[in-house]
């Protein structure tokens, strides 16, 4: 059967479960979209559950269990962090103290018993590896290249935040490290707390924040807050931070530098956040590049993978590529905590003597990061058939040209086909999508569908053979995780553009597919190949067949603060909670207007927490 | 239980970190300009 190696995050943030076999992940997903509860942090047991399952094995059969990061090491660094910082961080002391002399100390005994208690076997090995080495197979074993150089960057997980490492071969060998605090991840979080949205969740939103605002704060946070040397090394300025001390991000240091206390979540944002925004998008995409470019210098090698939180930063990324300081740079997509219950597993198997057969193949050994759970035809149908609800059964080719026709009219399409991603971006399986012409799609989307804040940009998904016709990128990005500048061709709006400051910048008509343009000609870019998506593929060129564009709009299959969905239960309520057009479940098109009323108790927006 | 806890703060992590302060920082807090690069190559992984 081949050697199985199951890999495990959990407890902190987005919990995770990983089924590798000889070295290829078969199975893989998070336990939040399992539980419905956005980045669950608990042991994942439904993830491990489907994991078992889609590999039709018991735990009996699993050769190893690889575990995503070492507690011992961690809990040495918050003891170490708590002397360091008194007597000021007492309160945290005797909050998060107990937690790990109680339980936390022996998370890896915590696990075995969690494995244990879902009565599939006897539990086999579990070996423990650190959180950054865990980032960094994840990034490279995974990866396209024989060889590449290796650059993690996240918040913290023991002691590391960043991390540079040589892949040969199935290799991976450690070069240099920076410890916490001092951490990228961590800047970015400050930001994010003080800007008032939510740390680990809404860096995307600042990030989409940045091209409102312009730099001005960015020589306070390069004097202050952060000191880079030139070859991206780098120590924060403690004493202007406070989550050292363990309650919060930021306190008296930030409000005197940046003129008064943070913004209130959810009330509404000033020039000063959209400044703040620039400035530390704009410090990061420094310190990223320095750091790619003694990558590049200390390995000679000429790719580079990415993994770590910060490795989401797609702003970032695109910079790294567009300065062409590696030939190429892939990025794992699960980069965060998820993404190290992969990396874990495949360094294991990697030890147990798996090959990187991808290698042979071409492309990387990701499956396109389809790998959760699928439905069958037979399912949906019979799914269908117990809710009692219309629907019309076709076949693929057709789907995809009426589901086409639809969006070209300016229908809103629930898009669920085939595995769920891994990772946390929808890739065409679990997607929301619509048509990038239209100039009222990115408010319709944001505020009658998602029920999110209007400033945040939506994702182009495009034809790979199409890409340089409409964006400024020359290399692949399967999953997302880089952005472009919209091709010069395709932009209308020099002058308006110039004169509109803050929100306003959402009015103006960008380009030719507005509602995939940020307001800075940027967009985060979805290549798609008839190889990588054949279903997603050829919805796309059925598009293009009816309008003449390759590009669709893609955003994940949710709502503000839920998980994306999961199963043709959870697709099915979103679309009738939300003012989706249609849904295409499978083969099974189903269309609003022909449904039942919906009816549910309470307010289920109130149930959801916001992100 | 709080107070035993508070107890340990004051009587063992206050005295460790005025002595991690004193004489040597495990977290290299301070910014050195002399320095040309804040890696860390030779040490173990941690
Ligand atoms: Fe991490």
């Amino acid at each position: 059967m081949g050697k199985l190696v199951l890999g495990l995050s959990a407890y902190y943030h987005d919990s995770a479960a990983v089924l590798v076999r000889d070295g290829k992940p078969i199975a893989a997903a998070q336990e939040e979209r399992f539980t419905r509860k956005r980045h669950d942090p608990a042991f994942p047991a439904e993830a491990v559950k489907y994991c078992l399952a889609e590999g039709g094995v018991g735990l009996d059969d699993v050769d190893a269990v690889a575990y995503y990061e070492d507690p011992k090491l961690k809990f040495g660094r918050v003891l170490t962090s708590f002397a360091a910082s008194s007597p000021f961080s007492l309160e945290a002391f005797t909050r998060v103290l107990p937690e790990w002399t109680s339980w936390k100390r022996d998370t890896v005994g915590r696990v075995r018993r969690s494995l244990a208690d879902l009565g599939l076997g006897a539990v086999p090995e579990i070996n423990v590896r650190r959180h950054h080495e865990s980032h960094a197979a994840s990034a490279f074993l995974p990866s396209p290249y024989e060889s590449a150089a290796v650059l993690c960057i996240d918040g913290v997980g023991e002691w590391a935040t960043t991390t540079l490492w040589h892949g040969q071969g199935s290799r991976i060998r450690h070069l240099a490290e920076i410890r916490y605090p001092h951490s990228l991840g961590m800047l970015y979080s400050a930001f994010t707390y003080f800007c008032g949205f939510k740390v680990d969740s809404g860096e995307y939103k600042l990030m989409g924040l940045a091209p409102y605002g312009v730099p001005r704060y960015a020589d306070v946070i390069r004097q202050h807050l952060i000191d880079v040397k030139d070859d991206g090394s780098f120590r924060l300025n403690m004493s202007n931070f406070e989550f050292l001390r363990g309650q919060v991000m930021t306190g008296r240091g930030f409000e005197q530098l940046f003129g008064g206390p943070r913004r209130e979540p959810e009330s509404p944002l000033t020039e000063r956040e959209f400044d703040l925004a620039a400035s530390v998008q704009l410090v990061t995409e420094e310190v990223v590049l320095k750091l790619a470019r003694t990558a590049r210098e200390m390995t000679g090698e000429a790719n580079l993978c990415l993994a770590g939180g910060v490795a989401l930063n797609c702003v970032a990324n695109g910079k790294v590529i567009q300065e062409t300081i590696f030939d190429s740079v892939w990025v794992q997509p699960a980069a965060g905590d998820a993404g190290g219950a992969l990396g874990a597993a495949l360094m294991v198997a990697t030890e147990l003597g798996a090959p990187r057969a991808h290698l042979a193949e071409g492309g990387d050994g990701m499956s396109s990061s389809l790998l959760g759970p699928g439905f069958s035809d037979e399912e949906i149908a019979r799914f269908l058939d117990d809710l009692g609800v219309p629907y019309t059964r076709l076949d693929e080719e057709s789907i995809a040209k009426h589901v086409a026709e639809e969006l070209a009219t300016g229908k809103i399409v629930g898009w669920f086909q085939g595995r769920m991603e891994f990772g946390p971006r929808a890739l065409g399986a679990r997607s929301i999508i619509g048509d990038p012409r239209d100039v009222d799609m990115q408010s319709t989307m944001n505020l009658k569908i998602k029920f999110r804040e209007s400033f945040r940009p939506f994702a182009p998904s495009v034809l790979a053979e199409e890409v340089e016709e409409y964006f400024d990128l020359h290399q692949e990005s399967p999953y997302m995780l880089v952005v472009a500048p919209v091709a010069k061709q395709r932009r209308l709006d020099a002058e308006e553009s110039a004169q509109a400051t803050g929100l306003d910048r959402l009015k103006v008509h960008r380009s030719t597919i507005p509602a995939v343009t940020h307001v800075d000609h940027s967009a985060r870019v979805q290549t798609v190949t008839a190889s990588s998506n054949p279903t997603y593929h050829r919805l796309l060129t059925a598009f293009k067949q009816v309008t003449g564009c390759p590009v669709l709009v893609n955003t994940s299959f949710n709502v503000r603060g839920e998980p994306i969905v999961a199963t043709p239960y959870d697709a099915y309520q979103c679309f009738m909670r939300t003012n989706i057009d249609l849904l295409a479940l499978g083969n099974f098109l189903l269309n609003k207007a022909d449904q039942p009323a919906w009816r549910e108790q309470g307010d289920w927006r109130k149930e959801i927490a916001l992100d | 239980m709080k107070i035993l806890w508070s107890l340990i703060y004051f009587l063992v992590f206050v005295p460790v970190g005025i002595f991690f302060r004193l004489f040597r920082d495990p977290l290299r807090r301070k910014w050195q300009p002399e320095l040309s690069t804040y890696w860390i190559f030779d040490e173990r992984p941690r």
